[in-house]
């Protein structure tokens, strides 16, 4: 993921597409909603449109219908009390209106009703009852309801078993004398058949029910003649369209549900083919996006791909090999660099020449392409100018005046430069405005080393650069960084800090690998910042150092075993001959004998000798110091060994011995202490 | 170090082991200081033992082979391993020295 959004090509279509799918697809989701409620609006108005047909024909023939027993009630109060004009009037009404299978006309004074009914050829027949036995009407519904209400009803449908098995709905109409007492009931039989029938045309959809239900649920018509009298209760309604209308007459209601599906089903084909343009259409602009941006953006990608050549090559200019000196023991060094942007101005060196290490920190001002040159010429500046200086100072101050050399840089670089002469641990260093490097020694001593400030190198011609001096106890780590690391921020804008830095060592052992020591501080780091971004490069070099084999001799002749068994553990450990490791006891028993003899001239008073072995590959380097009367022992003329045996003088063996066993002797008196240096090209199998 | 003599009439074979420094050639030197001062016969240093020496333990050597010339007594160096001998080559001892192979 992270590699697909390193090109750049890739980030603006990435933003660009997903704008755009965003509008779109905010666009798309509006068009589908309010286009999705047009179409139900429209399923509900083509239900409205073919129900009211239904309707109209349904309400016409209910209200004529009692229109008509409104029309007999009229005559029977006209003084037509003569049961054959009644069963006339009924009759002649079931004549006119078809609808009707049966009328009748029931007394409430006494039982007595008389009834017209149709049969299914259409022949009339009159019944007269006037007993409860065979027909107690007093107890049914259609008699009941108005009577005790005096209000016309139609009743709940109905099978009728008599006349066809059809569905059938009575209609009773209060009859009142002429005291408004309630003397009986008019009534119709109407079939809904018809109804119906009417119903199966029209029907909008195919999904579509269209049906009349009663005022207690019941369905009086339906288009599916076989769900005729169900309640409407069990008719499914989930992800119906629904319609209804109450007729006016009765308390009945028209409905007509529709599946939802089928009236949306055009509509979400249409949908899915909008959805898939849509998205050829993404695929189209992604690809003409990626041909158009790449054709734009191939300066910017270019430049994108140079400064990754240049950080390589700014990389490949720092010491990258780790450990750099395995075959030492007395020191070792681990570098880690974190460029904030592509290239940066965060630089770290080190060499070794003539047993002294070299080592150089430094921050270059400013960031990115500038910052990054500006490194690369204080590093190259750097690399030359320690094949002619040896002290930090001299080289700062070679460095400044190439630096400032050219005011138009308007740049400068922080430095700190030192030397640490790996046979007797004394560092020597020059600070140019850099942060002091944090020092870790015996006794859990962290702390930030007592540097001079000075300014930055690069700013003013002339600056008198001075080296200070530290003698470094045995088993020392020092650990240089760059300000990217105490003033790395975490998201709240704090800095990670000196003492956070100083707390991060405080758990480091003086003597744990450099490499260790750094993952430690970096670990740290990262811990605190976490996801912050990283606005600053950070450096870090770490170098540890011990002194080499290192014997310390008092001045008395009795301590030559001691020197022995200090070679025969350095010839074990370096894997020395048996007879080279004779040589060196041979040569170093002569210096020391030599030194107890006429440096400190006396055994009596306590004096220490001091004799370190630092070692490569190739050579050894033994350096013998004591603190007695100055005495050159190369300055002793050396015996001749070609004279005879009667004109051999005692002395001057030793010092033959010496630079007969050793490649190169030299001494040095520095300060109150004599220095003899031996060396002996070794070559290891 | 150990040194022991073995007399007799004819010779003095002087027999030494260990190492030959510093901090032992000055008792080496009086326990042959008889025969540095009057060498009695020919004498015999047999080094076969002897794995190291230092610039005094040469010079106690010379001494004896001072002496021994003075007073006209044969000594012969015998049994000297090649470290040893090297050293001696180095000091110019292995000309001034009568060292049987």
């Amino acid at each position: 993921m992270k590699q697909f959004f390193s090109s750049l090509t890739n980030q603006l279509v990435f933003f660009i597409i997903t704008m755009a799918v965003v509008v779109f697809a905010a666009a798309f989701s509006l068009f589908f909603l309010s286009e999705r409620d047009a179409v139900v609006t429209k399923a509900y108005k083509l239900a409205e449109s073919s129900l009211l047909y239904s309707y109209e024909f349904v309400e016409g023939n209910l209200s004529e219908i009692e229109h008509e027993t409104a029309a007999i009630k009229q005559w029977l109060s006209a003084d037509f009390n003569n049961d054959k004009e009644i069963v006339d009037a009924l009759s002649r009404m079931m004549v006119l209106d078809k609808l009707i299978v049966g009328m009748s006309v029931a007394y409430d004074s006494l039982p007595k009703m008389i009834y017209v009914s149709r049969d299914s050829a259409n022949h009339l027949s009159v019944k007269l009852l006037n007993d409860k036995k065979s027909y107690n009407y007093f107890e049914m519904d259609w008699y009941k309801t108005p009577m005790e209400s005096g209000k016309n009803v139609w009743s709940e449908p109905y099978f009728d078993t008599g006349a066809g098995n059809d569905l059938m709905a009575t209609y009773s109409d209060v009859l009142f004398d002429e005291k408004g007492s309630k003397i009986g009931v008019v009534t119709a039989d109407v079939t809904l058949a018809t109804f119906s029938r009417l119903l199966e045309r029209d029907m909008p959809y195919l999904s579509a029910e269209s049906m009349i239900i009663s005022k207690n649920g019941l369905l009086i018509a339906h288009n599916d003649l076989s769900k005729l009298g169900q309640a409407v209760g069990d008719l499914n309604v989930r992800n119906k369209i629904m319609f209804s209308m109450q007729v006016s007459a009765t308390d009945w209601r028209m409905l007509t549900l529709t599946d939802k599906e089928e009236v949306l089903a055009d509509f979400h084909k249409m949908s899915i083919m909008q959805a898939i343009i849509f998205l050829l259409g993404i695929a189209a602009i992604v690809v003409f996006l990626r041909l158009i941006i790449k054709h734009i953006t191939r300066p910017v990608v270019k430049t994108e791909e140079e400064l990754k050549i240049a950080t390589k090559i700014q990389m490949s200019m720092l010491p990258k090999v780790f450990p750099p000196f395995p075959s030492r023991n007395d020191v070792d060094i681990f570098a880690y660099i974190k460029p904030a942007k592509a290239v940066g101005g965060d630089l770290y060196t080190f060499l070794i020449k003539d047993n002294k290490l070299y080592f150089l920190i430094g921050d270059v001002s400013g960031k990115g392409v500038p910052a990054a040159l500006f490194m690369a010429i204080t590093k190259s500046t750097f690399d030359s100018l320690v094949n002619y200086f040896s002290d930090p100072a001299d080289i700062l101050r070679a460095m400044n005046d190439l630096l400032t050399e050219h005011d138009s840089f308007d740049m400068f670089v922080t430095l700190f430069v030192a030397t640490l002469d790996l046979q007797t641990g004394e560092m020597r260093y020059c600070n140019a405005g850099h942060n002091p490097p944090v020092i870790l020694s015996g006794g859990n001593k962290r702390a930030f080393m007592s540097v001079k400030p000075n300014i930055p190198a690069g700013v003013m011609k002339d600056y008198p650069y001075e080296t200070e001096k530290l003698q470094l106890d045995n088993h020392t780590t020092l650990l240089l960084y760059t300000d990217g690391l105490t003033e790395a921020e975490n998201s709240r804008k704090e800095l990670f800090g000196n003492q956070r830095l100083l707390d991060t060592l405080a758990n480091a052992s003086v003597d744990e690998q450099p490499n260790r020591l750094i993952k430690r501080v970096e670990d740290a780091v990262q811990r605190y910042v976490q996801d912050a971004e990283q606005n600053d490069d950070i450096a870090l070099l770490a170098v540890n150092y011990s002194f080499p084999h290192e014997l310390r001799l008092p001045n008395k002749m009795s301590i030559i075993s001691n020197l022995n068994s200090f070679l025969e553990t350095i010839g074990e450990e370096l894997n020395l001959s048996p007879a080279l490791t004779m040589k060196l006891n041979l040569a170093l028993e002569e210096v020391v004998v030599n030194i107890i003899r006429y440096a400190y001239e006396s055994e009596t008073k306590e004096e220490q000798i001091v004799i370190r072995l630092t070692h490569t590959e190739s050579q050894l380097v033994f350096t013998i110091e004591d603190s007695g009367i100055a005495f050159d022992p190369t300055a002793i003329t050396p015996v001749d060994i070609s004279l005879p045996v009667e004109d051999r003088p005692i002395g001057g063996l030793g010092i033959h011995l010496i630079q007969q066993i050793m490649d190169e002797v030299s001494y040095n008196r520095i300060g109150n202490t004599n220095q003899l240096q031996l060396k002996k090209i070794i070559h290891n199998s | 170090m150990e040194v022991t003599i073995e007399k007799n009439s004819a010779q003095v074979v002087i027999n030494l082991s260990g190492r030959l420094d510093t901090t032992n050639s000055e008792a080496f030197d009086k326990k042959i200081a008889d025969f540095i001062d009057t060498p009695p016969a020919d004498m015999v240093v047999d080094c076969r033992e002897l794995t190291y020496i230092s610039s005094s333990g040469l010079r106690v050597f010379l001494s004896l082979q001072k002496s021994a010339n003075k007073a006209q007594k044969k000594l012969t160096f015998r049994n000297i391993n090649a470290e040893i001998k090297e050293i001696l080559d180095m000091t110019g001892f292995s000309q001034i020295l009568s060292i049987l192979k």
